[in-house]
Protein backbone atom coordinates (compact mmCIF):
# COMPACT_ATOMS: atom_id res chain seq x y z
CA UNK A 1 0.00 0.00 0.00
CA UNK A 2 1.43 3.48 -1.41
CA UNK A 3 1.33 6.39 1.04
CA UNK A 4 -0.10 9.71 -0.46
CA UNK A 5 1.99 12.22 -1.33
CA UNK A 6 2.83 14.73 1.00
CA UNK A 7 5.50 17.67 2.17
CA UNK A 8 7.88 16.62 4.80
CA UNK A 9 9.59 18.96 7.39
CA UNK A 10 11.57 17.83 10.26
CA UNK A 11 12.15 20.47 12.87
CA UNK A 12 14.57 21.10 15.23
CA UNK A 13 13.03 22.87 17.95
CA UNK A 14 9.22 23.19 19.80
CA UNK A 15 8.64 26.60 18.51
CA UNK A 16 9.43 25.69 14.90
CA UNK A 17 6.74 23.21 15.01
CA UNK A 18 4.55 25.13 16.71
CA UNK A 19 5.02 27.80 13.54
CA UNK A 20 4.57 24.90 10.83
CA UNK A 21 1.78 23.55 12.81
CA UNK A 22 0.35 27.12 13.22
CA UNK A 23 1.08 28.43 9.47
CA UNK A 24 -0.83 24.82 8.06
CA UNK A 25 -4.10 25.46 9.34
CA UNK A 26 -4.88 21.88 10.75
CA UNK A 27 -3.98 20.64 7.28
CA UNK A 28 -0.16 19.13 9.18
CA UNK A 29 -0.04 15.81 11.45
CA UNK A 30 2.64 15.42 13.57
CA UNK A 31 4.77 12.36 12.81
CA UNK A 32 5.96 10.61 16.47
CA UNK A 33 6.59 7.10 16.16
CA UNK A 34 4.13 6.87 13.09
CA UNK A 35 2.56 3.45 13.90
CA UNK A 36 -0.85 5.05 13.93
CA UNK A 37 -0.33 7.62 11.20
CA UNK A 38 0.80 6.11 8.77
CA UNK A 39 -2.16 3.30 8.64
CA UNK A 40 -3.97 5.77 8.49
CA UNK A 41 -2.75 7.82 5.85
CA UNK A 42 -2.31 4.47 3.71
CA UNK A 43 -6.15 3.48 4.51
CA UNK A 44 -6.68 7.21 3.18
CA UNK A 45 -8.73 7.89 6.55
CA UNK A 46 -6.48 10.62 7.54
CA UNK A 47 -5.10 13.27 5.19
CA UNK A 48 -2.21 15.62 5.78
CA UNK A 49 -0.77 18.30 3.34
CA UNK A 50 2.39 18.50 5.44
CA UNK A 51 3.90 15.99 7.88
CA UNK A 52 6.09 17.16 10.58
CA UNK A 53 8.21 14.95 12.12
CA UNK A 54 9.17 15.75 15.68
CA UNK A 55 11.56 12.64 16.16
CA UNK A 56 14.54 14.72 15.78
CA UNK A 57 13.48 17.39 18.88
CA UNK A 58 15.43 17.22 22.01
CA UNK A 59 13.05 18.45 24.38
CA UNK A 60 10.57 16.10 23.68
CA UNK A 61 12.96 13.12 24.32
CA UNK A 62 14.41 14.40 27.56
CA UNK A 63 13.11 12.83 31.32
CA UNK A 64 13.83 14.37 34.19
CA UNK A 65 14.34 12.55 37.82
CA UNK A 66 14.04 13.78 41.13
CA UNK A 67 15.44 11.84 44.58
CA UNK A 68 16.02 8.79 41.45
CA UNK A 69 11.72 9.08 40.65
CA UNK A 70 10.37 10.34 37.38
CA UNK A 71 8.62 13.36 37.11
CA UNK A 72 8.61 14.07 33.85
CA UNK A 73 8.58 12.09 30.50
CA UNK A 74 8.91 14.19 27.11
CA UNK A 75 6.06 13.28 24.80
CA UNK A 76 8.17 11.89 21.98
CA UNK A 77 9.84 9.55 24.31
CA UNK A 78 8.98 5.37 23.11
CA UNK A 79 7.17 3.01 24.74
CA UNK A 80 10.33 0.77 25.01
CA UNK A 81 12.25 3.58 26.83
CA UNK A 82 9.36 4.18 28.88
CA UNK A 83 9.20 0.57 29.90
CA UNK A 84 12.52 1.00 31.67
CA UNK A 85 11.87 4.30 33.63
CA UNK A 86 11.14 4.85 37.51
CA UNK A 87 7.83 5.14 37.31
CA UNK A 88 5.00 3.84 39.19
CA UNK A 89 4.22 0.41 38.55
CA UNK A 90 1.11 1.20 37.08
CA UNK A 91 2.64 2.86 34.12
CA UNK A 92 5.22 0.57 33.68
CA UNK A 93 2.68 -1.92 33.32
CA UNK A 94 0.95 -0.17 31.09
CA UNK A 95 3.05 0.55 28.97
CA UNK A 96 4.51 -3.26 28.65
CA UNK A 97 0.61 -4.02 27.57
CA UNK A 98 0.53 -1.92 24.48
CA UNK A 99 0.96 -3.51 20.99
CA UNK A 100 3.77 -5.62 20.03
CA UNK A 101 7.68 -5.09 20.73
CA UNK A 102 8.24 -3.39 17.10
CA UNK A 103 5.82 -1.11 17.75
CA UNK A 104 6.82 -0.35 21.09
CA UNK A 105 10.28 0.46 19.82
CA UNK A 106 8.56 3.27 17.24
CA UNK A 107 5.48 4.08 19.32
CA UNK A 108 5.47 7.04 21.90
CA UNK A 109 4.01 8.13 24.98
CA UNK A 110 2.59 11.00 23.33
CA UNK A 111 0.83 9.07 20.57
CA UNK A 112 -0.46 6.45 22.74
CA UNK A 113 -2.09 8.69 24.73
CA UNK A 114 -3.39 10.65 20.78
CA UNK A 115 -5.15 6.98 19.69
CA UNK A 116 -7.48 7.63 17.74
CA UNK A 117 -10.71 5.90 18.87
CA UNK A 118 -11.36 2.49 17.21
CA UNK A 119 -14.42 1.03 15.69
CA UNK A 120 -14.28 -2.32 13.57
CA UNK A 121 -17.28 -1.34 11.48
CA UNK A 122 -15.58 1.81 10.87
CA UNK A 123 -11.74 1.09 10.17
CA UNK A 124 -11.74 -0.52 6.90
CA UNK A 125 -10.53 -0.20 3.52
CA UNK A 126 -11.39 2.03 0.94
CA UNK A 127 -12.51 -0.56 -1.42
CA UNK A 128 -14.89 -1.59 1.28
CA UNK A 129 -16.08 1.87 1.95
CA UNK A 130 -16.66 2.50 -1.83
CA UNK A 131 -20.25 3.02 -2.81
CA UNK A 132 -21.55 3.20 1.12
CA UNK A 133 -22.84 6.47 2.46
CA UNK A 134 -19.99 7.30 5.15
CA UNK A 135 -20.60 6.88 9.05
CA UNK A 136 -19.88 9.74 11.38
CA UNK A 137 -16.54 9.06 11.20
CA UNK A 138 -15.78 9.14 8.07
CA UNK A 139 -17.70 12.27 8.21
CA UNK A 140 -21.30 11.62 7.21
CA UNK A 141 -24.13 11.81 9.62
CA UNK A 142 -25.22 7.87 10.33
CA UNK A 143 -23.41 4.65 12.50
CA UNK A 144 -23.80 1.33 11.03
CA UNK A 145 -23.24 -0.07 14.43
CA UNK A 146 -25.62 1.89 16.08
CA UNK A 147 -28.23 3.04 13.64
CA UNK A 148 -30.63 4.91 16.01
CA UNK A 149 -27.13 7.09 17.48
CA UNK A 150 -27.09 9.99 17.23
CA UNK A 151 -23.04 10.20 17.31
CA UNK A 152 -20.30 8.22 16.77
CA UNK A 153 -19.56 5.37 19.14
CA UNK A 154 -15.86 4.46 18.21
CA UNK A 155 -14.02 3.17 21.51
CA UNK A 156 -10.89 4.87 23.22
CA UNK A 157 -8.43 2.32 23.38
CA UNK A 158 -5.29 4.08 24.67
CA UNK A 159 -3.47 1.92 27.39
CA UNK A 160 -2.10 4.55 28.95
CA UNK A 161 -4.90 7.15 28.96
CA UNK A 162 -6.65 5.03 31.88
CA UNK A 163 -3.01 5.08 33.58
CA UNK A 164 -1.68 8.55 33.48
CA UNK A 165 -5.25 9.51 34.94
CA UNK A 166 -5.37 7.09 37.66
CA UNK A 167 -2.01 8.96 38.18
CA UNK A 168 -3.20 12.43 38.32
CA UNK A 169 -0.76 13.00 35.52
CA UNK A 170 -0.62 16.39 33.88
CA UNK A 171 0.36 16.98 29.84
CA UNK A 172 1.96 20.12 29.15
CA UNK A 173 0.55 21.83 25.68
CA UNK A 174 2.48 24.21 23.84
CA UNK A 175 0.61 26.16 20.91
CA UNK A 176 1.23 29.61 19.13
CA UNK A 177 -0.91 30.68 21.78
CA UNK A 178 1.58 29.94 24.41
CA UNK A 179 2.10 26.90 27.40
CA UNK A 180 -0.46 25.37 29.28
CA UNK A 181 -0.83 22.09 31.77
CA UNK A 182 -4.13 19.96 31.41
CA UNK A 183 -4.76 16.58 33.53
CA UNK A 184 -4.74 14.34 31.11
CA UNK A 185 -8.98 13.39 31.47
CA UNK A 186 -9.10 17.04 29.88
CA UNK A 187 -7.34 15.61 26.65
CA UNK A 188 -10.39 13.58 25.59
CA UNK A 189 -13.86 14.58 24.23
CA UNK A 190 -16.74 11.69 24.54
CA UNK A 191 -16.72 12.00 20.53
CA UNK A 192 -15.63 8.51 18.70
CA UNK A 193 -15.24 10.66 15.43
CA UNK A 194 -13.56 13.31 17.44
CA UNK A 195 -11.60 11.87 20.21
CA UNK A 196 -8.92 15.28 21.23
CA UNK A 197 -10.08 18.38 23.00
CA UNK A 198 -6.84 19.51 20.97
CA UNK A 199 -6.64 21.28 18.07
CA UNK A 200 -4.32 20.42 15.50
CA UNK A 201 -2.07 23.09 15.80
CA UNK A 202 -1.20 21.91 19.44
CA UNK A 203 1.91 20.04 20.42
CA UNK A 204 2.58 18.26 23.38
CA UNK A 205 5.58 18.74 25.04
CA UNK A 206 5.95 16.45 27.93
CA UNK A 207 3.90 14.69 30.84
CA UNK A 208 4.28 15.65 34.95
CA UNK A 209 4.43 12.83 37.38
CA UNK A 210 3.33 13.71 40.43
CA UNK A 211 5.56 11.84 43.15
CA UNK A 212 3.25 9.40 44.94
CA UNK A 213 3.08 9.65 48.75
CA UNK A 214 4.78 6.83 50.94
CA UNK A 215 2.89 4.01 51.03
CA UNK A 216 1.34 4.26 47.85
CA UNK A 217 0.42 1.44 45.35
CA UNK A 218 -0.48 1.50 41.68
CA UNK A 219 -1.98 -1.54 39.31
CA UNK A 220 -2.93 -1.73 35.34
CA UNK A 221 -4.50 -4.44 33.90
CA UNK A 222 -5.75 -5.33 30.48
CA UNK A 223 -8.22 -7.57 28.49
CA UNK A 224 -7.79 -8.12 25.50
CA UNK A 225 -8.41 -11.63 22.81
CA UNK A 226 -4.51 -12.01 21.84
CA UNK A 227 -1.96 -11.19 24.64
CA UNK A 228 0.35 -9.25 22.38
CA UNK A 229 -1.10 -6.86 18.75
CA UNK A 230 -4.48 -6.40 20.37
CA UNK A 231 -5.89 -3.54 21.51
CA UNK A 232 -8.05 -3.69 24.83
CA UNK A 233 -11.51 -5.05 25.07
CA UNK A 234 -11.48 -3.10 29.15
CA UNK A 235 -8.03 -2.09 30.52
CA UNK A 236 -8.23 -0.47 34.45
CA UNK A 237 -5.87 1.55 36.53
CA UNK A 238 -6.08 2.16 40.11
CA UNK A 239 -4.05 3.85 42.56
CA UNK A 240 -3.87 3.70 46.80
CA UNK A 241 -2.40 6.01 49.20
CA UNK A 242 -2.51 4.71 52.89
CA UNK A 243 -2.38 6.80 55.98
CA UNK A 244 0.26 6.86 58.52
CA UNK A 245 -1.25 3.67 60.08
CA UNK A 246 -0.34 1.71 57.03
CA UNK A 247 -3.81 0.26 56.74
CA UNK A 248 -6.38 3.00 56.15
CA UNK A 249 -7.38 4.27 52.40
CA UNK A 250 -6.19 8.04 52.41
CA UNK A 251 -6.23 8.76 48.86
CA UNK A 252 -8.22 6.36 45.77
CA UNK A 253 -8.19 7.25 42.27
CA UNK A 254 -9.50 4.69 39.17
CA UNK A 255 -10.18 5.05 35.92
CA UNK A 256 -10.78 2.53 32.96
CA UNK A 257 -11.21 2.66 29.09
CA UNK A 258 -11.25 0.04 26.11
CA UNK A 259 -14.98 -0.09 25.68
CA UNK A 260 -16.20 3.31 26.15
CA UNK A 261 -16.05 6.70 24.13
CA UNK A 262 -14.03 8.77 27.10
CA UNK A 263 -11.03 7.21 29.29
CA UNK A 264 -13.43 7.59 32.26
CA UNK A 265 -12.21 8.69 35.82
CA UNK A 266 -14.45 6.52 37.65
CA UNK A 267 -15.85 7.16 41.55
CA UNK A 268 -13.59 5.01 44.13
CA UNK A 269 -13.71 7.84 46.65
CA UNK A 270 -15.82 5.40 48.85
CA UNK A 271 -12.74 3.72 49.89
CA UNK A 272 -11.09 6.71 51.65
CA UNK A 273 -11.18 6.33 55.38
CA UNK A 274 -11.65 2.27 55.15
CA UNK A 275 -9.40 -0.63 55.43
CA UNK A 276 -9.53 -3.47 52.47
CA UNK A 277 -12.36 -5.73 52.92
CA UNK A 278 -13.79 -7.94 50.26
CA UNK A 279 -17.44 -6.03 50.85
CA UNK A 280 -15.79 -2.23 51.04
CA UNK A 281 -14.19 -3.35 47.39
CA UNK A 282 -17.54 -4.81 46.20
CA UNK A 283 -19.55 -1.87 46.98
CA UNK A 284 -16.86 0.62 45.34
CA UNK A 285 -16.49 -1.00 42.04
CA UNK A 286 -20.47 -1.22 41.99
CA UNK A 287 -21.12 2.31 42.38
CA UNK A 288 -17.77 2.76 39.80
CA UNK A 289 -18.77 0.76 37.18
CA UNK A 290 -23.08 1.83 37.44
CA UNK A 291 -21.08 5.47 36.79
CA UNK A 292 -20.33 4.13 33.67
CA UNK A 293 -22.60 5.52 31.31
CA UNK A 294 -22.30 3.85 27.41
CA UNK A 295 -20.43 0.50 26.97
CA UNK A 296 -19.54 0.27 23.25
CA UNK A 297 -18.67 -2.72 21.49
CA UNK A 298 -17.21 -1.42 18.62
CA UNK A 299 -13.54 -1.58 19.60
CA UNK A 300 -14.59 -5.93 19.04
CA UNK A 301 -18.26 -6.37 17.21
CA UNK A 302 -18.31 -9.89 18.62
CA UNK A 303 -17.92 -9.15 22.53
CA UNK A 304 -21.66 -8.39 23.96
CA UNK A 305 -21.56 -4.91 26.13
CA UNK A 306 -23.00 -7.17 29.13
CA UNK A 307 -19.04 -9.16 29.21
CA UNK A 308 -17.58 -6.25 28.83
CA UNK A 309 -19.68 -4.65 31.65
CA UNK A 310 -18.86 -7.54 34.21
CA UNK A 311 -15.35 -7.64 32.95
CA UNK A 312 -14.56 -4.29 33.77
CA UNK A 313 -16.13 -4.55 36.82
CA UNK A 314 -13.60 -7.87 37.59
CA UNK A 315 -10.46 -5.56 36.36
CA UNK A 316 -11.37 -2.73 38.51
CA UNK A 317 -12.09 -4.91 41.26
CA UNK A 318 -8.40 -6.79 41.00
CA UNK A 319 -6.80 -3.19 40.03
CA UNK A 320 -8.13 -2.04 43.19
CA UNK A 321 -6.75 -4.70 45.11
CA UNK A 322 -3.43 -5.01 43.63
CA UNK A 323 -2.64 -1.42 44.40
CA UNK A 324 -3.64 -1.86 48.11
CA UNK A 325 -1.30 -4.87 48.66
CA UNK A 326 1.39 -2.66 47.03
CA UNK A 327 0.24 0.30 49.03
CA UNK A 328 0.48 -1.78 52.08
CA UNK A 329 3.33 -3.89 51.48
CA UNK A 330 5.72 -0.49 52.09
CA UNK A 331 7.02 -0.46 48.32
CA UNK A 332 6.75 2.50 46.97
CA UNK A 333 7.22 3.22 43.56
CA UNK B 1 9.38 16.32 -5.56
CA UNK B 2 12.07 13.33 -6.07
CA UNK B 3 15.06 14.31 -3.68
CA UNK B 4 18.47 12.46 -3.08
CA UNK B 5 17.88 9.74 0.33
CA UNK B 6 21.34 8.15 1.34
CA UNK B 7 21.18 4.78 3.54
CA UNK B 8 23.22 2.88 5.23
CA UNK B 9 22.52 -0.40 5.11
CA UNK B 10 24.27 -3.86 5.96
CA UNK B 11 27.32 -1.50 6.39
CA UNK B 12 27.41 -0.21 2.77
CA UNK B 13 25.97 3.27 1.64
CA UNK B 14 23.44 3.72 -0.97
CA UNK B 15 22.05 7.14 -2.53
CA UNK B 16 18.49 6.15 -3.89
CA UNK B 17 16.06 8.88 -5.66
CA UNK B 18 12.71 9.20 -3.66
CA UNK B 19 10.08 10.65 -2.03
CA UNK B 20 8.99 11.90 1.45
CA UNK B 21 6.47 9.25 0.94
CA UNK B 22 8.54 6.29 0.25
CA UNK B 23 8.64 4.01 3.23
CA UNK B 24 12.00 2.15 4.61
CA UNK B 25 10.32 -0.88 2.92
CA UNK B 26 9.73 0.11 -0.61
CA UNK B 27 13.18 1.85 -1.27
CA UNK B 28 15.68 -1.32 0.80
CA UNK B 29 12.92 -3.92 -1.95
CA UNK B 30 13.95 -1.68 -4.62
CA UNK B 31 17.65 -1.80 -3.54
CA UNK B 32 17.14 -5.64 -4.02
CA UNK B 33 17.43 -6.50 -0.54
CA UNK B 34 13.97 -8.31 -0.74
CA UNK B 35 14.13 -10.36 2.22
CA UNK B 36 11.89 -7.58 3.91
CA UNK B 37 8.47 -8.69 2.97
CA UNK B 38 5.32 -6.19 2.83
CA UNK B 39 1.71 -8.42 3.72
CA UNK B 40 -0.31 -6.35 5.87
CA UNK B 41 1.45 -2.71 4.97
CA UNK B 42 -0.27 -1.74 8.67
CA UNK B 43 1.88 -3.11 11.40
CA UNK B 44 -0.02 -6.29 12.06
CA UNK B 45 1.67 -9.04 10.97
CA UNK B 46 5.93 -8.13 11.37
CA UNK B 47 6.46 -9.22 8.08
CA UNK B 48 8.60 -6.18 7.47
CA UNK B 49 10.77 -5.80 10.23
CA UNK B 50 14.60 -4.90 10.00
CA UNK B 51 17.23 -3.57 12.52
CA UNK B 52 17.58 0.59 12.44
CA UNK B 53 20.34 1.59 15.12
CA UNK B 54 20.23 -2.71 16.19
CA UNK B 55 16.55 -1.75 17.70
CA UNK B 56 13.75 -3.89 15.10
CA UNK B 57 11.22 -1.71 13.79
CA UNK B 58 8.70 -1.96 10.62
CA UNK B 59 10.13 -0.98 7.49
CA UNK B 60 6.49 -0.41 6.53
CA UNK B 61 5.69 2.27 8.87
CA UNK B 62 8.82 3.64 8.90
CA UNK B 63 9.61 6.89 6.36
CA UNK B 64 13.08 6.33 4.34
CA UNK B 65 14.09 9.61 5.19
CA UNK B 66 13.74 9.39 8.99
CA UNK B 67 15.91 6.40 8.71
CA UNK B 68 18.61 8.56 7.11
CA UNK B 69 22.32 8.10 8.58
CA UNK B 70 21.30 5.65 11.15
CA UNK B 71 22.62 1.45 10.36
CA UNK B 72 19.85 -0.44 8.63
CA UNK B 73 20.30 -3.96 9.04
CA UNK B 74 18.21 -6.62 7.18
CA UNK B 75 18.05 -10.46 6.83
CA UNK B 76 20.84 -10.44 3.97
CA UNK B 77 23.15 -8.42 6.19
CA UNK B 78 23.09 -11.39 9.00
CA UNK B 79 25.23 -14.18 7.32
CA UNK B 80 29.05 -13.79 6.92
CA UNK B 81 30.26 -14.76 3.80
CA UNK B 82 28.97 -18.14 3.25
CA UNK B 83 28.36 -18.70 7.22
CA UNK B 84 24.61 -18.59 7.71
CA UNK B 85 24.41 -16.65 11.13
CA UNK B 86 23.51 -18.45 14.43
CA UNK B 87 19.74 -17.62 14.24
CA UNK B 88 19.66 -18.83 10.99
CA UNK B 89 21.09 -21.55 11.55
CA UNK B 90 19.32 -22.78 14.16
CA UNK B 91 15.97 -21.63 12.27
CA UNK B 92 16.91 -24.15 9.35
CA UNK B 93 18.21 -26.87 11.35
CA UNK B 94 14.95 -26.94 13.56
CA UNK B 95 12.62 -26.87 10.75
CA UNK B 96 11.24 -23.44 11.79
CA UNK B 97 10.49 -22.63 8.20
CA UNK B 98 7.37 -23.32 6.16
CA UNK B 99 6.54 -21.31 3.26
CA UNK B 100 9.50 -18.54 4.63
CA UNK B 101 7.25 -15.45 4.13
CA UNK B 102 7.79 -14.66 8.07
CA UNK B 103 11.19 -16.00 8.12
CA UNK B 104 13.16 -12.71 7.58
CA UNK B 105 10.69 -10.64 10.05
CA UNK B 106 10.76 -13.49 12.80
CA UNK B 107 14.99 -13.77 12.84
CA UNK B 108 15.78 -10.01 12.56
CA UNK B 109 13.26 -9.77 16.01
CA UNK B 110 15.29 -13.15 17.33
CA UNK B 111 18.46 -11.43 16.59
CA UNK B 112 17.76 -8.44 18.45
CA UNK B 113 16.09 -10.70 21.42
CA UNK B 114 19.14 -13.05 21.60
CA UNK B 115 21.28 -9.48 21.40
CA UNK B 116 19.86 -8.45 24.53
CA UNK B 117 19.36 -11.58 26.62
CA UNK B 118 21.10 -15.07 25.13
CA UNK B 119 19.35 -16.83 27.26
CA UNK B 120 15.41 -15.86 26.62
CA UNK B 121 12.34 -18.21 28.30
CA UNK B 122 10.06 -19.33 26.54
CA UNK B 123 7.68 -16.28 27.75
CA UNK B 124 10.37 -14.08 26.78
CA UNK B 125 10.40 -15.17 23.01
CA UNK B 126 6.51 -14.94 23.03
CA UNK B 127 6.83 -11.48 24.18
CA UNK B 128 9.75 -10.74 21.45
CA UNK B 129 7.75 -12.26 18.45
CA UNK B 130 4.19 -11.86 19.50
CA UNK B 131 4.11 -9.11 16.87
CA UNK B 132 5.02 -11.65 13.79
CA UNK B 133 2.25 -13.51 12.18
CA UNK B 134 2.83 -17.32 10.79
CA UNK B 135 0.13 -18.60 8.39
CA UNK B 136 1.65 -21.58 8.33
CA UNK B 137 1.32 -21.67 12.42
CA UNK B 138 5.18 -23.31 13.13
CA UNK B 139 5.27 -21.12 16.09
CA UNK B 140 6.45 -23.99 18.32
CA UNK B 141 9.68 -24.95 16.14
CA UNK B 142 10.51 -21.48 15.57
CA UNK B 143 10.41 -20.66 19.25
CA UNK B 144 12.72 -23.72 19.32
CA UNK B 145 15.07 -22.50 17.07
CA UNK B 146 15.38 -18.99 19.25
CA UNK B 147 16.11 -21.39 21.94
CA UNK B 148 18.90 -23.16 20.22
CA UNK B 149 20.45 -20.43 18.65
CA UNK B 150 20.99 -18.78 22.19
CA UNK B 151 22.51 -22.24 22.82
CA UNK B 152 24.56 -21.90 20.38
CA UNK B 153 25.29 -18.00 20.87
CA UNK B 154 25.79 -18.68 24.49
CA UNK B 155 28.65 -21.53 23.95
CA UNK B 156 30.40 -19.71 20.86
CA UNK B 157 30.49 -16.69 23.72
CA UNK B 158 32.18 -19.15 26.44
CA UNK B 159 34.79 -20.24 24.00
Amino acid sequence: MRLPAFAYASPKTVEETVRLLAQAEGKAKILAGGTDLLPGLKRRSITAELVVNIKGIGDLQEVESRNGECITVGAAVSLRRLQGLALPRAALQAASRIAAAELRNMGTIGGNLMLDNRCWYCDRSRQWWRGKDPCFKRGGVQCYVFPSGSQCRAAAVSDLAPTLMALGVEAEIVSAAGRRRVPVQDLYRADGACPHALDGEALIMRFHFPLLPAGSGTAFLKVAKRQTLDFALVNAAARISLADDGVTCKEAAAALSGSVVLPTVVPVGRLVGKQIAPAILDEAVAEAVKEIGFITPAAALDVPAGYRRQTAAVLLRRCLEEAWAEAGSGVTQ
Amino acid sequence: MKQVITLKINGNAYEIAGEPRDTLLEIVRQLGFKGAKEACGLGECGACTVLVAGVPVLACLTLAIEAEGKEITTVEGMAAGQELHPVQQAFVEQGAIQCGFCTPGMIMAAKSLLDDNPDPAAADIDQALGGHLCRCTGYVKIRKAVQAAGEILRSAKER
